[in-house]
């Protein structure tokens, strides 16, 4: 509210000095819209569960709120009555300030502010979720995560122009999230809250120039800064401040950035940047510089062929000495990285009804001190194809990895208007990034759009995925997935209705060998796997399977020229399943009777349905002002934890006036 | 002369007007503004007919300028709507372009038109242009620097035009549609993933795609800042650090772990826990206590976080546990 109220104090002091001066004239002014919104939110159901069916608002009462607010320009601007449980806000505007021929001010602002909590994440023990945050694991353990969240954005920039045939304009913005909320956290079988408090505010200023007709360049600064003002648990924590479980280091980025275009050509373009910044960590001292510069061109020769190279060059760059003593054990150096990526397009509509399309993007990826981790914590115990430390096996990346990724489109324009597409992509890379990354991977695509009769049109895509990690060293990643998308849709040719069908279907398989061990040594004593010793262990060898379905249906009429309706429903359904049961490979006997019941138990499984209902209505009362209302209905269910179920009602009504 | 660029960007523009928004709002959404109302139908527009082919001649003579309220005899409507839209309000006073020279400023000397009776067909007329040379009118006067890579972008080497997304001449007194619903008429799978359980909140009006995307063209392909991990840093923060102990794959890509568009498992990651972790992992918790075999960790957590919560690095030797 208050830098709002700035802004516009800003803006009506230039007004007020240019009035002062005499040099404006009312009708040298353009100002812009005014609408007023007002939105009403009943709650129908109550409970924790709530929480988690309404992620980003979380009213928890049944109790009514409303918000009356003015729009100005593209959005809105609330003036707040907090009655209660005021979920969110949303303020928005924009003003326009032109003095003659000399001077042209634009500002924008935005703020969205969601004023009531919610839970971003619960606590899962045994597979059981706890409703309530603040229980956790008591065994001397401390852990947390977030009870109640909520989330400030704004966004304000002002852009000056000298004059309105001016090629130079300068510009300010600033930028602002808020979050803060609850943090609950257990701590030798005691519950306790942590407030959690951050900010992260940035302002940027730069001049903008357009040095000839056929070129551009900006040069902009900008400073960051993220600030963590959480409260620290009185009496519980002692010691320095990075040992608090709501520990965020305070953090500065530095940033500058100039970019250009130049265009010599209708034909030919140019354009490209550097960006360097540099982020400082003041609770440990550490510095992080980074840099990225991209060149790129575009080329038309003929109508028919048009062709575009992008070249991206960034480093990061982690400083390893610091003055930072409270880290009692030694830490591995950062890695440092460097990234060269190439996008090559090529696309040619010169065939008869054909248009051809192709891409190509090698990357190459550096990593300095990649092996720092096993340096620190060597190996004691066995080696299979990876570094097996103190606790477990932390296979470091590969010092660099190159992957080349190439495409191909086909569009054939068919009789009867019919389009069908055809595309294909390959990868291959020389090295697994990471045990999870692939390095093959094959895409095929088919989408054809039918127009029908009546205004109807279909449309319907196939598209199925194989990626799989050849190079792993235990891990054996692979995955597949497909995903099916239909659409039906229908639309009046005097714009007074139209009628939408969607379903969409995905349904994909990841598969890795995941090793648990069970043995009470380090040292394996018995069993064998690919010629290495080792007991008890545990792996998987399962699939990771996961489904999705999603219909969707919205239409919309429009009986009169001022009267419009618009309905809409969708239907979510999402399974995924670690599946275990029937896969497991155990070397323990004790396991056969162990191994289902702990696949299943332990691996997250989610089976998510969810219903949404919608119908909104708006009236144009007179040339500049309109109404409308509408309601929705949300239905969560979740047949894992039937805690989490919950469902809602949210009523709206509002009114545009715009002149 | 070829019309199939502008028959296939014509069509494009017909599927996505045409086409209705398709509203997976999950229970998940939120009192609805203006801003956020569920997606609205595009205004109507009469599938085109397929073009017939034609040898177009070179006009004979250059056109010339008619004046806007001749083009207003034939296009009442079009030119009510765009005397109230923001174009029309706007560019007299910011661009000097008075109503009477605004059609021909972006459409090119009406006056072959006007002689062959409004001929869509005619030489000289706007639809003979590639959708390059057209956007490149609308790019005389948007030369924010936010449009700067607008050329070298996937858009445009894709033949994507102004038009498709943006209104030139309508004026509405309601909202306008949501622009994440304008991107989501074309990336339909983007649609679907933002309707999964765990989403970043497009849908629900609270983020919008150009957030983290820049669709005429960002430093780095279409993202907003210069790589992704600068894009989620911009409101995640406290995830980059830099850490004394630091996780790499968080260091490199958020990618590597998050699905950033919409997850079946919490905090958008690609798989659940422990399966993510383990595809990394090998051994974890050896050497601990089992209980019949079942090593204590997996007994008692099912998701690694719930003990390495500090998993994108920490200042702490205590593996990313802040103890």
């Amino acid at each position: 509210m208050m830098k709002r109220t700035l802004s516009v104090i800003t803006a009506l002091m230039s007004f007020a000095v240019m009035f002062g001066a005499g040099r404006v004239q009312a009708q040298d002014l353009t100002a812009t819209s005014a609408n007023a919104d007002g939105r009403f939110v009943h709650d129908t159901d109550q409970g924790p569960s709530q929480n988690l069916n309404r992620r980003w608002d979380g009213a928890k009462y049944d109790d009514a709120t409303f918000d009356v607010g003015a729009h100005t320009g593209k959005g809105s601007t609330l003036l707040d009555f907090d009655v209660d449980n005021i979920r969110s806000t949303e303020e928005s505007g924009n003003l326009d300030l032109s003095l003659g021929q000399q001077l042209l001010i634009k500002g924008d602002f935005s703020r969205l502010t969601h004023r009531d909590g919610y839970i971003a994440n619960g606590m899962t023990i045994n597979n059981n979720f706890l409703p309530s945050p603040y229980v956790g694991f008591a065994q001397g353990m401390s852990t947390g995560t977030a009870a109640a969240v909520k989330r400030d954005f704004q966004e304000e920039e002002i852009v000056l122009s000298l004059s309105r045939m001016s090629p130079y304009r300068l510009y300010l913005g600033q930028w602002e999230q808020h979050v803060y909320g609850n943090q609950g956290l257990v701590l030798n079988d005691k519950l306790y809250s942590q407030g959690m408090s951050n900010y992260n505010r940035e302002i940027y200023g730069g001049i903008d120039a357009d040095l000839s007709a056929k070129s551009q360049a900006y040069y902009e600064y900008g400073f960051r800064r993220y600030v963590n003002t959480g409260e620290d648990v009185p009496g519980i924590i002692i010691g320095k401040a990075w040992k608090d479980l709501n520990y965020q280091a305070d953090t500065n980025v530095t940033n500058n950035k100039f970019a250009f275009k130049y265009n010599p050509y209708n034909s030919l373009s140019f354009a490209g940047s550097v960006v360097t910044r540099s982020r400082y960590n003041e609770g440990n001292g550490l510095t992080q510089n980074t840099y990225a510069g991209n060149l790129s061109s575009s080329y038309r020769p003929t109508k028919n062929l048009s062709m575009t190279a992008r070249l991206y060059d960034r480093g990061v760059q982690t400083s390893y000495e610091s003055t930072y003593s409270g880290n009692t054990n030694t830490p591995a150096q950062p890695i440092d990285f460097l990234f060269l990526n190439g996008d090559f397009d090529i696309r040619y509509t010169g065939l008869d009804n054909i248009i051809l399309a192709g891409g190509y993007r090698p990357s190459a990826t550096l990593r300095n001190n990649s092996n720092a981790w096993a340096q620190v914590y060597p190996s004691t115990g066995f080696l299979n194809g990876g570094v097996y430390g103190l606790s477990g096996g932390v296979n470091a990346p590969a010092g660099e990895d190159t992957r080349h990724n190439i495409s191909g489109k086909a569009t054939f324009e068919l009789p009867q208007n019919v389009e069908l597409e055809l595309s294909e992509n390959m990868l291959r890379a020389n090295a697994a990034a990471y045990e999870n990354t692939p390095t093959q991977s094959y895409a095929e695509m088919i989408s054809l759009i039918v127009p029908l009769p009546q205004n109807v049109i279909w449309m319907g895509s196939a598209e199925q995925v194989n990626s799989k990690n050849t190079m792993a060293t235990f891990s054996n990643f692979t995955e597949k997935k497909d995903t099916l998308l239909t659409s039906l849709t229908w639309s009046d040719s005097k714009g007074r209705g139209s009628l939408g069908l969607n379903y969409a279907f995905e349904n994909g398989v990841d598969s890795i060998d995941a090793y648990w061990s069970a043995t009470s040594g380090e040292n394996p004593a018995s069993g064998t796997k690919q010629g290495t010793v080792y007991t008890a262990v545990l792996e998987p060898s399962a699939p990771y399977k996961f489904t999705n379905h999603v219909v969707s249906a919205s239409a919309m009429l429009k009986p009169t020229s001022k009267f419009r309706i618009n309905g809409n429903a969708s239907y979510t359904d999402s399974q995924g399943l670690f599946s275990t049961q029937g896969a497991f490979n155990s070397l323990i006997p004790s396991w056969g009777n162990n191994a289902p019941w702990v696949g299943a138990q332990y691996f997250n499984a989610t089976d998510t349905r969810i219903l949404h209902l919608g119908l909104d209505a708006s009236y144009q009362l007179c040339k500049f002002v309109s109404a409308r209302g509408g309601i929705n209905y949300n239905d969560w269910v979740d047949r894992v934890n039937n805690a989490n179920d919950g469902r809602n009602t949210v009523y709206n009504v509002g009114v545009d006036y715009k002149f | 002369m070829n019309l199939l660029p502008d028959r296939a960007a014509l069509r494009k523009v017909v599927l996505i007007l045409s086409s209705l928004s398709f509203a997976p709002l999950l229970a998940l959404a939120q009192p609805q503004t203006s801003a956020t109302t569920p997606p609205q139908t595009a205004p109507a527009v009469q599938p085109a007919p397929a073009p017939a082919k034609a040898v177009v001649a070179a006009p004979a003579e250059a056109a010339t300028e008619v004046g806007a309220s001749v083009c207003a005899s034939c296009h009442t409507e079009k030119a009510d709507a765009f005397k109230k839209s923001w174009h029309g309000r706007k560019m007299p006073g910011m661009k000097g372009v008075d109503f009477e020279k605004s059609c021909e400023s972006c459409h090119g000397a009406g006056s072959l038109h006007v002689a062959a009776a409004g001929d869509k067909d005619n030489p000289g007329f706007a639809t003979t242009l590639i959708t390059a040379e057209k956007n490149d009118r609308c790019l005389t006067c948007h030369n924010q620097r936010k449009l700067i890579n607008w050329k070298v972008s996937e858009h445009n080497q894709q033949g994507i035009a102004c038009a498709q997304c943006h209104k030139i001449h309508d004026y509405a007194v309601e909202a306008p549609k949501p622009k994440s619903e304008i991107c989501m008429d074309c990336h339909k799978k983007k649609r679907m993933e933002a309707s999964l359980p765990f989403h970043h909140p497009i849908l629900e009006g609270k983020i919008e795609c150009y957030d983290c995307h820049n669709p005429h063209g960002g430093d780095f392909r279409n993202m907003a800042a210069e790589s992704v991990n600068e894009t989620c840093a911009k409101c995640h923060a406290e995830k980059l650090g830099p850490f004394q102990q630091e996780h790499p794959p968080v260091a490199e890509n958020c990618t590597i772990c998050h699905s950033p568009h919409g997850s079946i498992n919490e905090a958008l990651l690609k798989e659940s826990q422990p399966a993510l972790c383990l595809g990394c992992h090998k051994y974890p918790h050896a050497g601990t206590n089992a209980v019949n075999g079942v090593p204590a960790a997996l007994l008692t957590h099912s998701r690694c976080t719930n003990c390495h919560f500090a998993i994108h690095g920490n200042d702490d030797g205590g593996w990313f546990t802040n103890h």
